[in-house]
């Protein structure tokens, strides 16, 4: 749905973006992290053609945004970080005027939907200039949908949402996605990304560092899982038939509670669960504890961050 | 649930869409009602002169005593629909708002013609608001309002494209709404200088030891203003209101020429500045 060949852009002497490849397809949620001056916003300002760039080309639906930028922009919805509404216009008229420009007919039925998916309905006829902050940012993503769009890109959708909220958000997201559609999300709540998102791309002094699923991700940086293990009884024969399963690492042991650190993403809870009945111990709990995505995130740009300074 | 239009049509209809939007936030403002008020009691008062003139002469006929209220109250809404298109991208732009627009099907062409045709609407607007009170005037003091002079209000149109187109370019140029402003009173008030200077150089004496070291630059103002008589919309209501009284077309179609003709290079050059500034703060 949405692609990018060397994306570059630069300006005044600083590279935002360099060489960026990104894919995002139909039927997936794409997580599009990195921290601040990363170069995200320049880049969703480049897909949107807000920013023209400096080298490579976008792709919507396979075509060029150099064409028919007009149509394309009727297949996209945009939540960005938003200021204050300053239009005289209800919130209801607000939409109504987006689905307006983007030639929906008779979108009342959409809007009806969105407004009570998003807990906005009964706050349908205020001014949108008074809609707190959350509700502001609700209230774009009724904007953004409101003509079914094909690509949703979000910059920072739950920013400043209560958790009943993010909920809703979340909600309307997953569907958006189930019903085909795809989604672009920046953030910085990575905890939500890594609970949305089905593939998440790195991106880290304008260069994409690594794009792959939660998983692959996992793999690619070589970690360990943590499987943890609480017994009724104690077992003093367990920890070295757990040493003895392949790709486990080392064992922490304690009373009654012992951690197993497993090397790759492999999972061995059935070859310790076995193990642990071989042993004669009664097992309570079995927990896996794996990489998280901000524990990712921060060993992919840190490394980063050493390759540019050894290349310094 | 999407209508499929053409990229054509798709561009008109959103070029109306903005069009009647916008006048959506001037009519329910105060600044049209607060211009409007200031012109009927301009308009009032400037009657009532022409009513005290021939109460004090004994004369019966007065030399068109609408042309003159009239051409001020078109005047001010002149100057408040080029401030409001000075204003129109300039200040959503600088709050950051005018992008949220761009994500919708609008390009720089949709937004200019759009901005355009709303300021021509809220000129309308404020015609439809003057004239019934000129009626009223009228129907007050015998003075009788000459039919050319309500037709003549047609072509003014073009003049406040001049106007809006202008005011459009200064928009999409400023850096800020407040230096878009700046820019807009500053074209004013050179325009307004350089025929005071003008008229002021006029009055000095052949007698004077100055008058022949200030011929060379009254040439200059002279010259200069007449190039700027030609672009200054406030010039073309005059001629295109005088011309219309005096039922002289050949002159009201060249005015509206020359008013159609810098109304496109105003806009096209916005389009280009637009494009070229951005949407974004």
């Amino acid at each position: 749905m949405l692609r990018t060949e060397d994306l570059s852009k630069s300006y005044d002497g600083h590279v935002a973006v360099q060489g960026l490849n990104l894919d995002v397809r139909a039927g997936e949620i794409y997580g599009f992290l990195g921290p601040n001056g990363a170069g995200k916003t320049t880049t969703i300002r480049l897909l949107l053609g807000l920013l023209q760039p400096t080298a490579g080309e976008i792709f919507l639906f396979d075509q060029p945004i150099t064409g028919d930028a007009i149509g394309l922009k009727r297949r996209i919805g945009v939540v960005a970080e938003e200021p204050l509404v300053t239009t005289r216009m209800t919130a209801w008229e607000f939409v109504r005027f987006f689905a307006g420009l983007n030639s929906v007919a008779q979108p009342e039925g959409r809007m009806e939907v969105l407004f009570k998916a998003l807990g906005l309905w009964s706050a349908r006829h205020a001014l949108a200039a008074a809609y707190s902050r959350g509700m502001r940012q609700k209230l774009s993503l009724v904007r953004a949908l409101v003509h079914q769009p094909d690509l949703l890109i979000l910059d920072e959708p739950v920013s400043g949402l209560d958790p009943h909220s993010i909920l809703q958000v979340r909600a309307v997201i997953d569907q958006h996605r189930d019903a085909g559609g795809a989604v672009l999300i920046s953030s910085h709540i990575l905890s939500e990304v890594e609970r949305s998102a089905d593939r998440i791309g790195i991106l880290h002094n304008g260069r994409l560092l690594i794009e792959d699923s939660m998983g692959g991700i996992r793999s690619r940086l070589g970690s360990s899982n943590i499987v943890h293990l609480t017994l009724a009884n104690e077992a003093p024969t367990l920890p070295e038939k757990l040493q003895s399963i392949p790709g486990v690492q080392k064992v922490d042991v304690q009373p009654r509670q012992l951690a197993v650190h497993v090397a790759g993403t492999r999972d061995a809870r059935p070859d310790i669960f076995q193990a642990v009945v071989v042993a004669g111990a009664i097992l309570i709990e079995m927990a896996l504890e794996e990489m998280s995505l901000e524990e990712a995130f921060v060993t992919i740009t840190n490394q980063n961050v050493q390759q540019l300074a050894g290349a310094g | 649930m999407s209508v499929t239009r053409s990229s054509s049509t798709l561009r008109w209809h959103n070029i109306r869409r903005i069009a009647t939007q916008q006048p959506r936030e001037t009519i329910f403002g105060w600044g049209i009602y607060s211009v409007t008020a200031v012109s009927v009691g301009i308009a009032a008062l400037l009657i009532f002169n022409s009513v005290r003139f021939v109460g004090e002469s004994s004369l019966n006929i007065v030399a068109q005593p609408f042309l003159l209220p009239l051409q001020t109250a078109l005047t001010l809404a002149i100057l408040f629909v080029a401030v409001e298109a000075t204003l129109s991208i300039a200040r959503p732009r600088e709050q950051g708002s005018l992008q949220i627009l761009f994500f919708a099907p609008i390009d720089e062409t949709i937004l200019i013609g759009g901005n355009f045709l709303a300021g021509i609407l809220v000129y309308i607007f404020f015609v439809l608001l003057i004239l019934p009170t000129l009626f009223l005037l009228s129907w007050a003091t015998n003075f009788v309002i000459p039919a050319q002079l309500i037709w003549a209000i047609i072509p003014t149109l073009f003049v406040v494209g001049v106007a809006v187109a202008f005011g459009l370019f200064v928009s999409a140029s400023a850096r800020s709404a407040r230096s878009a402003v700046l820019i807009l009173v500053a074209v004013i008030l050179i325009l307004l200088g350089l025929q005071s200077a003008y008229s002021a150089l006029l009055s000095i004496p052949p007698t004077s030891r100055f008058y022949d070291a200030l011929l060379f630059i009254r040439t200059v103002l002279a010259n200069l203003q007449l190039i700027l008589l030609w672009i200054s919309p406030f010039h073309m209501l005059n001629v295109i209101l005088t011309a219309a009284l005096n039922d002289d077309w050949l002159v009201l179609l060249r005015q509206t020429g020359i008013a159609v003709a810098a109304t496109a290079v105003w806009l096209f050059t916005a389009v280009r500045m637009l494009r070229h500034r951005g949407v974004l703060p």
